[in-house]
């Protein structure tokens, strides 16, 4: 489809003719018809309108414009370099302990975006392949701890912000594309022999932090945003329509998904609840969103032969 | 084809960020253009409120993922001619386009029995409406969808093509057919 203004073609005295004779048709749309669409789509609204006032960082970044493929683009190239190559990087660097502890009394380097330290591990991996026998001091700086756990949180910290840019149809494909379970395991793995093997100076600043990190973690009650899916998707399992309806006016994801990759909706079509499907549908549940086994919620409907719930699936737009 | 005032663009964009009267004024504008497009093509009243609902739900739930690449009205009526076309699918074989009854002389006589207006120019009224609702329902359904998306949807033949997947000659020459076929037939009713 083109962006260019339409052609247009001389009048015509058939279209002439057809105009004629429209302006006397008095069919129109019933006001039935009318009511739902525009109280549909004020639905959507207030949905969309409070999404904002949750998340106000989707409008400052621009994500509903057409910027949104280009920061996708930037935060899965800034994910992966820090998923994929920073962890090489810090693994050869973990056996030499000396270069682990850092000098007393230096100060850990400001903190950089994860563009930056992706960027610096990308410059010095093919250093350190092509020349491991040249390596001194200076070809090789020991990297502070602070340094060894930045890839780790960058990548854990972008990863929502992933998941909530990208559309729907794309973001079941989008874990297993940028490999972040495993390289989080190798992560993990890495901190630990670094803090086994950092010095009593390393061990000294970092617990009372992760202590406090810990204790606030087992005080503080779970936040919505993380008990809601669980908690929406059982409603959609048991039908619940009451808790379902509660938890998406609170701003529960409608399109959360379980271990299964299943969402909400596709919970409630295999357990044959069509009111929940009804409730979700209209809270702009995605009715395309297929599971980990790439089964769409309309074969899944298909399959159970439950045609209130493809009819409801069809009106919505599924495929 | 905008009135004044924002472009359908711009409308859109402010409803996908929360503005539900951005939307109103949305479907007002295009309200009957897409009614006629539907009804017209399907032939039934109960068959296009149905799609009427449908596509103005889709507009409003991918009003986030419409991007100003394609004027809006031609997003509008790409959406329109896949849900007509998903209607006539689910719906095979009991329903076909040209089978879904054009049952437009029932409500033209129903609806132009307008007791305000005067006997002769109701009379009138009603014989062009039912005559374009006839001359349509005998056009071959490519054609007819055509000329209806290019009539209401205000679109180019090269918008047409885009939409209906057809090459840009095959677009114009049932454009052509279409025409020639009103001409005669609107004019038999004449």
């Amino acid at each position: 489809m083109s962006a260019l203004p339409p052609r247009r073609e001389p009048p015509d005295d058939a279209d002439e003719q057809y105009r004629r004779a429209s302006e006397h048709d008095p069919s129109r749309p019933s006001e039935a018809t009318r009511r739902a669409v525009l109280s549909h789509a004020a639905r959507l609204a207030a949905e969309r309108a409070r999404r904002r006032a949750h998340r106000p960082w989707l409008s400052f970044v621009g994500v509903t414009s057409g910027w949104r493929p280009a920061l996708i683009g930037t935060v899965t190239a800034a994910v992966l370099a820090g998923v994929v190559i920073a962890p090489q990087f810090l693994v050869r660097r973990a056996p030499d302990e000396s270069q682990l502890v850092p000098a007393p009394g230096a100060a850990a380097p400001a903190p950089a975006p994860a563009q930056a330290v992706a960027s610096v591990a990308a410059q010095r991996a093919p250093e350190a392949r092509t020349a491991p026998a040249a390596s001194s001091e200076s070809a090789r700086p020991a990297p502070p701890p602070a340094i060894l756990e930045r890839p780790r949180l960058s990548a854990t910290a972008n990863r929502p912000a992933v998941r909530e840019s990208v559309p729907p149809e794309a973001a079941p494909a989008a874990p297993a594309a940028t490999g972040a379970p495993a390289s989080s395991a190798s992560d993990a793995m890495t901190t630990l022999q670094l803090e086994e093997r950092a010095g009593a100076n390393a061990a000294r600043v970092m617990a009372p932090a992760a202590a406090k990190a810990r204790s606030r973690a087992a005080l503080s009650p779970p936040s919505p945003a993380r008990a809601a899916p669980d908690a929406l998707l059982q409603a959609a399992q048991d039908g619940n329509v009451t808790a379902l309806a509660t938890l998406l006016e609170r701003g529960s994801e409608v399109d959360a998904r379980d271990a299964e990759g299943r969402t909400a909706l596709m919970q409630a079509i295999l357990h044959r609840q069509a009111q929940a499907v009804a409730i979700l549908l209209d809270h702009g549940a995605d009715p395309n969103a297929a599971d980990a086994h790439g089964t769409t919620p309309l074969e899944a409907a298909v399959a159970g032969d439950q045609r209130e719930i493809i009819a409801a699936l069809r009106r919505y737009g599924a495929r | 084809m905008n009135d004044a005032g924002p472009s359908d663009e711009t409308l859109i964009g402010r409803y996908a960020g929360g503005d539900a009267e951005a939307f109103t004024a949305l479907y007002r504008r295009h309200e009957l253009r897409v009614w006629r497009y539907l009804e017209r093509n399907v032939g039934s009243r109960a068959a296009a409120e149905e799609l009427m609902q449908e596509v103005w739900f889709a507009v409003a739930r991918d009003a986030e993922r419409y991007r100003p690449t394609a004027r809006f009205t031609t997003w509008l009526f790409t959406i329109a001619r896949n849900r007509m076309l998903d209607l006539v699918r689910a719906r095979r074989p009991q329903v076909s386009l040209d089978a879904l009854g054009h049952e437009g002389g029932a409500v033209i006589e129903r609806l132009t029995a307008d007791p305000r207006a005067g006997p002769f120019a109701a009379v009138e009224a009603r014989e062009q409406a039912l005559a374009l609702r006839r001359a349509l329902a005998r056009l071959p359904p490519e054609q007819r969808d055509a000329f209806l998306l290019q009539l209401e949807g205000d679109l180019s033949v090269e918008e047409v093509a885009a939409i209906t997947r057809s090459s840009f000659e095959t677009v114009k020459s049932r454009l052509r057919y279409a025409r020639t076929r009103l001409r005669e037939l609107l004019g038999e009713y004449a």
